[in-house]
This record gives structure tokens, C-alpha cells and sequence, in this order.
């Protein structure tokens, strides 16, 4: 498989970071968080809107399913651009914006690139209901009646057999998200205070192994985040430049039922047919490469743990722990507030919860406000300059990975 | 604003399979209570969902139909106790997990049984219920 240039990791940076939220006194629809979002950044970033040459976007809003809604967003702008698209790799569009944006400014088709995502499914539709119809086969699962955590629950049970992991083990994953969510004043979660173990086995099965402490939940009402990318000469001349210093992605399948049923595949998931190994160890290598950087030089980290244990099949998919051995990690202890290896330090997405597809770009806000030193909730105790911000769509399906820094490298 | 397309009216009634132009022998054999998958002629992989083209080799081969034994086993299960929306309400809770049919390809499909008695590896036969949506599903065996 061809390998991207390892000089991609030291062409671009985000110059501008902007972020936006809504909740049921403060309703707001996708286009206006994106529009807030969008000034902050470019105020941030010290430009014109004009200096705009490309706006990307993640897939439709699930609050505002318009298709081209990069277009009806560029309009809202009244933005006349060379080039917009929506990336449409479901959450994980956000991460790889960045990566696309890196390689239109290396190409130097661009000045300046605008990447931006807004959701706020919470305040306007029945995520449950939808989320399913959305992502479930239409012909080979949905008819079945599974919802989201369903489809997700069967990599939980894998997961569970293969490791001899627990459902308690299951319960310390949520309650070390908490430990995070409880500081952050957007959280989703932030009002039920702090948890212990036996609260989460207490709470419901939504589908099993999964209980409800053990599935994020559908909020905060809406978020948005915007960031501009422009090129580190550029970048130079910027208040506070967060640096790109390598990404990558890949995408395996759409639907549960083809992904089992692959037996072969040139992006390495392990022995097939199986499901405890994702592309994410793929789009972290390739991110790794292009960073010339190893794991264990990640200072922080933001993850796309929808799940107790997706959480901790990609802690081992991105290199931190070994396959199977992500609870050993966990209750280490390095991953809570004041460890040396601070993770979803805004309560990851079980934690913050999922506004909709804009949770990958408030784990990005989020990494780039650590990185900064200016967390809404609470800081990370190592005044972390290197990051990774990982972000999985779909049903295990697409993966992006960004490495992120202070310094240029 | 919301546009829920076709999948607005699933909370009302049990949603069809939205049937593939590969698949409409597969569902034609469900009416009649039979199992059907496709097999390459080239690398005899079994395929599923169904293709026009087998792509598991690089032959370019038209699968064949086969008729499935329906016999496998529990690869995974997930017990569902809050159901996508009003319809499955009275259902709940069902099983619902990925099957390893032993011609060696995987259904993701109901399985019949009570929640307290699926686990990983057990033996499974497919069954066709008498429902408003013809489907195929699993029974513990
Ligand atoms: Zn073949």
C-alpha cells in the first residue's frame, strides 16, 4: 500500500480554533453552531473570511440530514469558495478534514482551509430511532430491531471472550470518563457527579453486556468546532499555532455484517474473521510514521470511546496497551486527572456525551484547548505538547487519526 | 428541517429489508423457508451479503446459489432490552447476535431462546417464525 510522504508532517497547522454550544435553554440549530464556531476561528486565527480558499465539512448534521450541507453552509457564509466537500467518513469526517486540509495546503492549492462540524441531534430528533435506521444494514440487520449499542455490543462480547474481560472492568472505563466529565461545564454527564463501580452495575442493561453507564449518551444539546489550517510558514506569524505533525485514516467497511464477513484485507485487522482489532491501528501508524513518533511520546490523548469498550479496544489499537491488555492500562491509574498520560480529558464521548457528529470535533476542541493550556474543564497536570486526537465513525467502520503539537517540528 | 426519509415510518410497523437487486433469490428462498448463500466458482469462498462479482478473489466470478444446512453457532450476542423505537417494545428483550453458519459464513440475525441461556460457541439452527416481516432467525439447538 503507498505510503504518504513523511514530509507531510511538517507542512500545516491550525491557526484557529473555534467552538460553539447549545443546549435546551440555548437552542441552536447546526448552521448557527457552525456559524459561531466558524468566526471564533477565524478571529482566532487573525484572518479575513476571504483568506478562506476551501471549506470542508463532516457528513450532514443528523439535526440537518440536507444533502450538500457544506454547500448550504458556505451560502449561509456567503462564502464563495475554489473548493468545499463534505468528508463523509460519519464521526470521524473531523480528523480527517485536517489531514485532507494538510495536503491541499502541501499541495499549495490553498491558503487557507476551513474544517468545520455541527450537530445537535439532542434537540431535535429521536437519535435512538434514527441512529439505528441509520447505521444498521437496511436489508441484513435493521429489520432485526437492534439499535446502535446492539451492533456495538457484539465487538463487547468478543472483546469479553477473547480477554477474559468483565463487565466490572466494563464499569471502571466509565467511571474513570466520569472522573474527567464531572470538570467539564459542557459534559453531558456532568450533573450525575462523580460514580463508583457498583453504580454503573446497577444501571439498566440498554444491550447487554452494555448498561447505560456504559453507553455515552445523547448530548450535550449541540456542539461545533472550526479549525483553520493553513502552512507552518504561515502558521509562523500566529498567535498560538498548533502544529500537524502527522495523520492518517482508513475506512474498512459500512455495515457490521460485511465487516465479519471479510476474510482478507490489505489494511492489517488482524486473523479474519474477527472484530477486536480496527482500522484505527492502521490510521495511528500511518499518523505515527508521518510524526516520526512512537506511542509512548504521546503526552495526551482524546479517543472516540462511544463505549466502555471500544474505549479500550482503541487505547490498544493506537499503540498504548497490547491487544487485550487495555484494562491493565486503565487501572494503572495514568489516565485519570493528575496521571502522566492524561485520556478524554473532557469525559470522552461517554462522558461529554455525542451531540451527534460533532463529538470527534469537541475531542479535537478539546485536544487543541489542552494543548493551548486553556481546557474549559479541567487541565491536564503535564503540560502536554504533543497529542493524539483519534476519531472512529460508524459502526467500526472509518478511522482518523491526528497527531498534534506545540512546537514545530 | 429533520429529514428522516425512509426511515420515517418504521416506529409504526416492522421495518422491510430494503432488497438488493444480489439478494432477491435470498429472499425469495426466506418466503419458501429455505437458507440460501453464494459460493465462488473460482476460490469457493462463501459470500455474504450476496455480489454479482465474487470479491473475495481477483477471478472476477459470478457466485453460484447454494442451499445452507442452517446450522452454526454464537459468534457474539447482545441481549436488547431498549429497543430501537415503540414496535420492538413488546418484543423486548430479544437476542440478537452474529451467527457462524457452518459453510463457514456469518448472519447477523434474532436469536430465539431465553437471554439466560446464549452464550459464545453454542449450537444454533435457523428457523423461519410466522411473522408480518419474513425473516430468517436462530433457535438455540
Ligand atoms: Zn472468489
Amino acid at each position: 500500500m503507498k505510503k504518504p510522504d513523511r514530509s507531510l508532517g511538517r507542512v500545516a497547522a491550525i491557526v484557529g480554533m473555534g467552538d460553539a454550544y447549545a443546549d435546551e435553554q440555548n437552542v441552536k440549530d447546526p448552521l448557527q453552531l457552525a456559524n459561531e464556531a466558524t468566526w471564533g476561528a477565524i478571529r482566532d486565527a487573525g484572518i479575513k473570511k476571504d483568506d478562506i480558499d476551501i471549506l470542508l465539512t463532516g457528513r450532514a448534521p443528523w439535526a440537518d440530514r440536507r444533502p450538500q450541507w457544506n454547500n448550504i453552509f458556505a451560502s449561509y457564509l456567503q462564502l464563495p469558495v475554489r473548493m468545499t466537500t463534505e468528508l463523509t467518513f460519519h464521526g470521524a469526517g473531523v480528523n480527517a478534514m485536517i489531514g485532507q486540509a494538510a495536503l491541499a495546503v502541501a499541495a499549495g492549492v490553498a491558503d487557507y482551509v476551513l474544517c468545520v462540524q455541527a450537530d445537535a441531534v439532542q434537540l431535535f430528533i429521536d437519535a435512538t430511532a434514527v441512529g439505528a435506521a441509520t447505521d444498521a444494514c437496511p436489508q441484513f440487520e435493521f429489520p432485526y430491531g437492534p439499535t446502535i449499542p446492539t451492533i456495538y455490543a457484539q465487538l463487547a462480547c468478543r472483546y469479553m471472550h477473547e480477554f477474559d474481560v468483565t463487565e466490572e472492568d466494563f464499569a471502571e472505563v466509565a467511571v474513570q470518563r466520569q472522573e474527567w466529565a464531572v470538570h467539564h461545564p459542557k459534559a453531558a454527564k456532568r450533573k450525575h457527579g462523580l460514580i463508583t463501580v457498583e453504580d454503573v452495575m446497577k444501571s439498566p442493561y440498554i444491550s447487554s453486556p452494555l448498561r447505560r453507564w456504559m453507553c455515552a449518551v445523547w448530548g450535550p444539546g449541540g456542539t461545533a468546532g472550526a479549525f483553520i489550517v493553513t502552512s507552518v510558514e504561515r502558521a509562523a506569524r500566529a498567535k498560538n499555532p498548533i502544529y500537524i505533525h502527522g495523520f492518517g485514516t482508513c475506512t474498512t467497511h459500512e455495515y457490521l455484517c460485511e465487516r465479519i464477513n471479510l476474510r482478507k484485507s490489505r489494511i492489517p485487522l488482524g486473523p479474519l474473521p474477527a472484530l477486536t482489532t480496527t482500522g484505527a491501528a492502521y490510521a495511528a501508524k500511518e499518523a505515527y510514521e508521518m510524526a516520526d513518533m512512537q506511542p509512548q511520546d504521546m503526552q495526551l490523548a482524546a479517543l472516540a470511546g462511544n463505549f466502555s469498550h471500544t474505549v479500550l479496544v482503541q487505547l490498544e489499537d493506537l499503540g498504548f496497551a497490547p491487544k487485550g491488555k487495555a484494562m491493565d492500562l486503565m487501572r494503572s491509574g495514568r489516565m485519570r486527572p493528575g496521571g502522566d498520560f492524561p485520556v478524554d480529558t473532557n469525559g470522552g464521548w461517554m462522558g461529554f456525551g455525542q451531540p451527534g457528529i460533532s463529538v470527534a470535533a469537541d475531542s479535537l476542541v478539546e485536544t487543541i484547548r489542552q494543548l493551548r493550556g486553556n481546557p474549559l474543564g479541567l487541565k491536564a497536570g503535564n503540560n502536554p505538547k504533543v497529542a493524539m486526537a483519534y476519531s472512529a465513525g460508524g459502526m467500526l467502520a472509518c478511522h482518523s487519526a491526528v497527531i498534534l503539537g506545540t512546537e514545530k517540528s | 428541517m429533520l429529514e428522516q426519509g425512509e426511515f420515517a415510518n418504521f416506529k409504526e410497523s416492522y421495518p422491510q429489508p430494503r432488497v438488493t437487486q444480489d439478494a432477491l433469490p435470498y429472499w425469495e428462498a426466506v418466503r419458501n423457508k429455505k437458507l440460501l448463500f453464494q459460493r465462488c466458482p473460482a476460490c469457493s469462498g462463501a459470500i455474504f451479503p450476496p455480489r454479482s462479482i465474487c470479491p473475495m478473489c481477483d477471478a472476477g466470478a459470478k457466485p453460484a446459489w447454494e442451499q445452507s444446512k442452517g446450522a452454526g453457532s454464537i459468534y457474539s450476542f447482545s441481549v436488547v432490552h431498549r429497543p430501537p423505537s415503540a414496535i420492538w417494545k413488546s418484543h423486548a428483550p430479544y437476542t440478537i447476535g452474529l451467527v457462524r453458519l457452518d459453510e463457514d459464513y456469518f448472519l447477523f440475525a434474532e436469536i430465539e431462546g431465553k437471554p439466560e441461556d446464549m452464550a459464545v460457541d453454542k449450537r444454533v439452527q435457523v428457523n423461519f417464525p410466522d411473522r408480518e416481516v419474513p425473516l430468517p432467525t436462530f433457535r438455540l439447538v
